[in-house]
This record gives C-alpha cells, structure tokens and sequence, in this order.
C-alpha cells in the first residue's frame, strides 16, 4: 500500500527542524500536510468501508475459529487450534479439499483455454459472430439453479438425452450424477460450461483492443500464418487480459457451490463435497461454527494467497499496453 | 368527574383490545404446504376474530427453518409457532428455545380430545411434552401394478416380508426395457434407514443402549439395502431421478414416506394402475419408522402461550387433520379424524396404507446429544457406500458404529 510510506508519525514531524524535512522530502512543510490531510480524507470512506465490510468479519471469524461455538448455543471455549486439527484429520473434509483441488485443477485451465480457443474462432468468423458470443455467454445471464434443473434433465440416468444418445451409440449408461467415480467429473463438465461464457467475452474485449498494425508489422518479419501471428502477437498482447481471467476463473472454480448443493448434495459418498458445501454444511446444518470458521479461513487464505500471487509474481511479468 | 368518565371509558375499552390483539406469528417448512396451512389458519380465525394468524415465508425444508429460527431467537424475535422436524426438536431443547406445555396442558384431558398416549408420546424429549404432532407419517410401498402383474404378482396382495419383496422386484427387473425393479430412497437423513431397522424390529438405539448397527439384526438390516440393488435390480440413481422414473411407469416398487401419495396422485393420474402397500418386515412383528413436524411454542408470553396452545389444539385436531390428509397424504394424528376420512379413505386407498401401519410404528426418533445432523450424514454417507459397491454391509454397520460413537453424549 502506497499511501503507508509516504506519511511518517506526527512525533518525527515534530522532532525534526520544518526546514529540515522540508528540504528532505524537496516541498513545503504546510502544503504536504494538507495534501496529507485531502488523501486521507480521500481515502477515509474506502478505508472505513473496508475495515467494517471486510477486515472485521474476517477477524471475527478467524476468534471464532479458534473456539467451539455452536450455532445457537449459550457459550463456548477457547479451544486454540483444535478446529484446524480437526480439519485436517476428519477424512470427510480431507476429501472435499482433495475434490475441491482436482476440480480447480481441471476446469480451471479447461475453461481458460477452451474460451481462448473459441474466442479465436469467434472473432475469425464473419457473419454469425453476434449469435456465438450470445449462445456462449448465455450460461453467464442464467440463473444457474434452473440450469442445474435442465442438466439434471439432461443427465437422467435412464432417459436423459446424454444416455439416450450413448446407448444409441452402442454405449453403457452412465449414471452421471450418482456414480462417485463420474459425478465430480459431471459436475466439472458443468463448471466449465458455466465458465467459459464469461471467459469468451474477456477474450474477445482483448482481441478488439489489440492494434492492426501490429499484425501487419509481424507479417513484413514473416510472420504471416496463423501461429506466427498468434505467438508473436496475439498471445503475449492479450497478456493482462488472460491474467485477470486466470485469477478470476481460479477464485470462482475454487467457490463452486450451486451445482454440488443443487445436483448432488456432496454426494454419493462425499465424492463431489467442495470446500464450501462443507463449510455449508458445517455451520447451518451441524451448527458447528468453530470447524466451519477454519474452513472458512482456509478458503480466505486461498483466495488471498492467488491474488497476492498475481500482484507480486505476475504484475510485474505481463507485457501492458 | 371527566377522569371518573374516562376510566370508565377505558374500562370497557380494554377487554376489547385486549382480545382483539392476539397475534401470533407462524413459521413452518416446506413452500408447498403453505395452501393448508393457510387454510387451517383462516378456518381457524373465521371462528376466532380476536386472533390475528401470520405466516412467516415458509423455509425451503426442515433443516434452513431450524437454522432460521435459531437465528430469530438470537436475536429475540422467534415466531410463537413453529412447525419443527420430529427429528430436529431435540435441537430446540439443548438450546433451550423452547418450554415444556406443562402450563397450558394443565386441566385438559388430552385422551378425550383424540390424542393417544403413543401420538403424545411422538412429541416428548425425556418424556417431557414439548410440542404437539402437527403431521405424522410413515414410509410405505408405492407399486406400478402393471409391472407388477406383468411379473406374475398379485397387487391386491404384495409381499409382506422383504424375502417376498425382493424376490418380485427381481421378477420386475427381469421384464427388461428400461425398468427397474424397485427404489428404496436412502432419504435425507437417516429416516428411511431408521425404517430398515424398524422392520428388523430395532429402534436406532436399542433398550439396552447398545447401537442398532452393532446387533446381528441390525447388520442384517443394513444388508437388506445391499440385497435391493444385488438382488431387487435397484440402481444407486438420485430419489429426484427415481420418481421421475416411476411417473415414467418404469419402475416397479418403491419405497418411501406415504407423505409422497398426493404427489403420485398427481403426476401419474390414471396413466397407469398404481396403489399403495404397507411396507415389508423383515422379522414377525417388524415395525415401522415415523416422523413428522411438531408444532412447538416458542413464546414466552402466559396470554400468548394460552392463545397459540388453542390454535395447536385446533391444528391438531380431527377437522384440521382431515384437511391435511387430504391434502398431503400424511396420516392424522388425531383420532376424531377418523370418522371424517371414511368416505375419503374409501375413494383413495392409497392414503390409507399409512393410517393402517400406525399400529406398528415405531415412536419418532431424534439421537440424543446434539450431533443428530452429524450422525444422519455419516449415515447417509455409509449408504451410499453400501449402494455405489464401496463397502460391503457388514463393512458399513461397522463404520456406522463406530463413528456414530463418537458423536453421542459420552
């Protein structure tokens, strides 16, 4: 944060000659306190905001991580780490961290690249270019419990058009939502169906805003077929836009919740419970608020950890225009 | 001599406001039962004027309205009635939301109203009457009876014994096509399971203390919903695919609470011959599971306590009850209902089945201590590892044993 360096205690101002300090930061003493005092007015609304929406609940939650409240309940005891313990020990939960992993790992990517591949043949395609970026980003403007409702349909493991058409095919039926070895890759086909939409549209702001010329510059160096211009230009020029999508796409795998808490409930067997069905399913219906506090603060040290990643790592590697 | 006047005034002012304002505040489950519900509660004010009845928007199921009443009550505005999962009013007590009816029961002869001591005792925590059975049911059969004729069975007399019911659910199965043989619902909790033992003749915790699942009947029991998918042709689909499958007349039997009846009613309609039966033992003198929601009161208030004890009393009594029979399926928890339902049970017998088990239903059960949500999910979960191959069910029985152990009160 910026503004932290740039102002020191009142106590050091006041030990130090005016002149000095003056002369150490190179402007007047008196007009930088007042451009001082505007920025942190400036600021003093966001901050507020922040310290009430953001940083006191998630203290609130990291105390109540460290005790054995329950829901509803009189009192409780400071139980120290015991909750995070617990965590890693309960196999149920060991098991929604493991699925919850496999599924960021597959759909994340998945949904990354397909949409890059699809914006590509969108924006190459002439006329019917309009009607592909409405039919992809429909998934993004439907409620998704309904959708959930329609695969749901779609999947039935009798007579769903997806086993209809395998069994047409000469295939066994598939029990897609209720076999543990298919289910999480189900519900995966579903993260990804419902990500790329969004991903396409981000793809194709970026390649709109990638200047002609540059191509036209590649080709006088040879690089005149479609892979050329897509790793000399395209690729690295669409640099910021891939970056902010991989964060968000990587955050929004990691919080599904609808899909697990519409279609299978965690089940069978916990094999599609994800991290935040478990915490669901910790606090509201085993009012176990310390466990799901831990759970919780693991999914904030997820969340923060990507995005201090992208700061830190990635910022400073991506070419901006 | 004016404030003589205006006391007198006053006086006579009084007992009318005071009567006109009783309002009580309703909260229950289920979206769907809001028609009745209301109904109940509108017949009720038409006879009562000095009570106002509001409804709370309804939860989505029994567990999202506990949550939201806890939440309610912390911060000191729970509803005055609230329509609780049998299973969940356990939760209500540890917390101490709620108060026995000791104060407004006192002078009622609650036999003479209709209620047994059994239907009483539905609603007892350490038999101390906290609420009042608003609805009651109990799983049974339900029956494709063109598949089963079809496969050589008789659905004027189906199998009693789950032997007999398997063995037909294989006949069943073996007609082919699409078909399945029978669907025992693993449910949302450990209910149906609950059931399973019932008909081994088990409560979840037997008199001795000792987990049902760690008998040999108990085990037995658990087998039992292997044998339905190794022997009855079940498959391991979702109960919301199951049913599709049995309007799509593709499924044989299948098992679940009768509160289901209206529902079938509707979505079969007369496209094929469908009834009900009541639910296999697996052992002479096998029982069954029930449940329902209990009406508790959750204020605190004398005058408001009396008022919502009378609309309980009437909720729960043989008009209300024949209303929510016919509209639902579940079966009366009052006895004076009877007389009313004759001609009704006569022209559906499929919502009879429930009423003729009452005899061998088991009391409702909640597992003591606070981790009964807990414990539904590990049973659940083990179920379904029973049903998807991933654990044989003496493998099963064992794990549920030992991890229910863990969550009850040392």
């Amino acid at each position: 944060m910026p503004p932290t360096c740039r102002w020191s205690p009142d106590v050091a101002t006041a030990s130090l000659p005016a002149g000095g300090l003056a002369a150490l930061r190179g402007d007047d003493a008196t007009g930088g306190r007042s451009r001082r005092r505007a920025g942190l007015a400036l600021a003093a609304p966001a901050a507020a905001l922040m310290l009430v929406l953001l940083f006191a609940p998630s203290s609130l939650v990291l105390a109540l991580s460290l005790t054995d409240y329950q829901f509803g309940m009189p009192g409780m005891a400071w139980v120290g780490l015991d909750n995070y313990a617990a965590m890693l020990a309960d196999p149920n939960i060991r098991r929604s961290l493991a699925n919850t992993f496999l599924y960021v790992a597959v759909v994340a990517p998945a949904s990354i690249f397909l949409a890059l591949l699809l914006a590509l043949l969108i924006e190459a395609q002439g006329r019917l270019r309009g009607l592909f970026r409405a039919v992809f980003f429909l998934p993004v403007t439907a409620t998704l419990v309904a959708m959930a409702t329609a695969w749901e349909v779609l999947l039935h493991p009798t007579f769903g058009l997806v086993n209809a058409l395998l069994s047409m095919l000469g295939f066994e039926k598939v029990r897609f939502l209720s076999d543990p070895d298919v289910a999480l890759w189900s519900l995966a086909v579903i993260g990804v169906w419902k990500l790329v939409g969004y991903n396409i549209l981000l793809f194709v702001a970026g390649l709109a805003t990638i200047p002609r010329d540059l191509y036209e510059a590649a080709a006088v160096d040879g690089a005149d077929d479609g892979w050329g211009r897509f790793t000399l230009v395209t690729w690295p020029m669409l640099g910021p836009v891939t970056l902010f999508v991989a964060v968000v796409t990587l955050i929004r795998s990691f919080s599904e919740f609808e899909t697990v808490a519409v279609l299978t409930l965690g089940g069978p067997n916990n094999a599609t419970a994800m991290i935040l069905y478990t915490l669901y399913e910790q606090a509201f219906r085993f009012f176990d608020i310390g466990l799901a506090s831990a759970l919780a603060v693991a999914f904030l040290g997820f969340v923060a950890g990507v995005s201090i990643l992208k700061v830190w790592f990635f910022d400073g590697r991506v070419h901006y225009v | 001599m004016y404030r003589n006047a205006l006391l007198a005034v006053l006086a006579a002012a009084m007992p009318a406001v005071a009567q006109a304002e009783t309002d009580l505040t309703v909260f229950h489950a289920w979206p769907s039962h809001s028609t009745w519900q209301t109904e109940i509660a509108d017949r009720y004010t038409a006879r009562h004027p000095d009570v106002k009845i509001t409804f709370q928007a309804p939860s989505t199921d029994y567990d999202e309205g506990l949550v939201s009443v806890i939440r309610q009550s912390l911060s000191g505005d729970a509803p005055d009635v609230f329509m609780v999962g049998s299973h969940l009013l356990g939760n209500l007590v540890v917390r101490d939301m709620v108060r026995p009816l000791d104060d407004v029961m006192r002078g009622k002869d609650m036999a003479a109203l209709g209620y047994t001591p059994e239907v009483l005792a539905f609603t007892q925590v350490n038999g101390v009457q906290y609420g009042l059975p608003w609805t009651s049911s109990t799983p049974v059969m339900f029956y494709n009876a063109d598949l089963v004729r079809q496969a050589g069975g008789d659905p004027d007399h189906m199998p009693r014994t789950w032997d007999g019911t398997i063995a037909l659910a294989a006949k069943i199965d073996a007609l082919g096509g699409d078909v399945m043989g029978m669907y025992y619902t693993p449910g949302d909790d450990d209910w149906m399971t609950q059931n399973l033992l019932a008909s081994a003749g088990l409560a979840p915790i037997t008199e001795d203390g000792t987990i049902a699942f760690d008998t040999p009947k108990g085990r037995q029991a658990v087998g039992l919903f292997a044998r339905f998918h190794a022997e009855g042709g079940q498959t391991a689909i979702s109960n919301t695919d199951a049913r599709q499958q049995m309007y799509a007349g593709k499924l044989g039997l299948y098992f679940n609470s009768t509160a289901a009846v209206r529902a079938f009613e509707r979505e079969i309609g007369g496209r094929f011959a469908w009834g009900t039966a009541p639910m296999p033992t697996m052992v002479e003198g096998g029982g069954v599971a029930a449940g329902g929601m209990a009406a508790v009161i959750l204020t605190d208030d004398p005058e408001k306590r009396k008022a919502a004890f009378d609309y309980v009393l009437y909720g729960t009594g043989p008009e209300a009850q024949a209303l929510i029979v016919q509209n639902t399926g579940y079966m009366p928890v009052n006895e004076g209902a009877l007389p009313l339902l004759k001609d009704f049970y006569a022209e559906h017998p499929q919502f009879a089945t429930s009423a003729g088990q009452l005899d061998r239903a088991f009391p409702w059960f909640g597992w003591p201590g606070q981790n009964g949500a807990r414990i539904s999910q590990i049973v659940l979960d083990n179920m379904a590892a029973v049903a998807n191959d991933q654990e044989t069910s003496d493998e099963a029985a064992a794990a549920m044993t030992k991890e229910i152990k863990t969550q009850l009160p040392r």
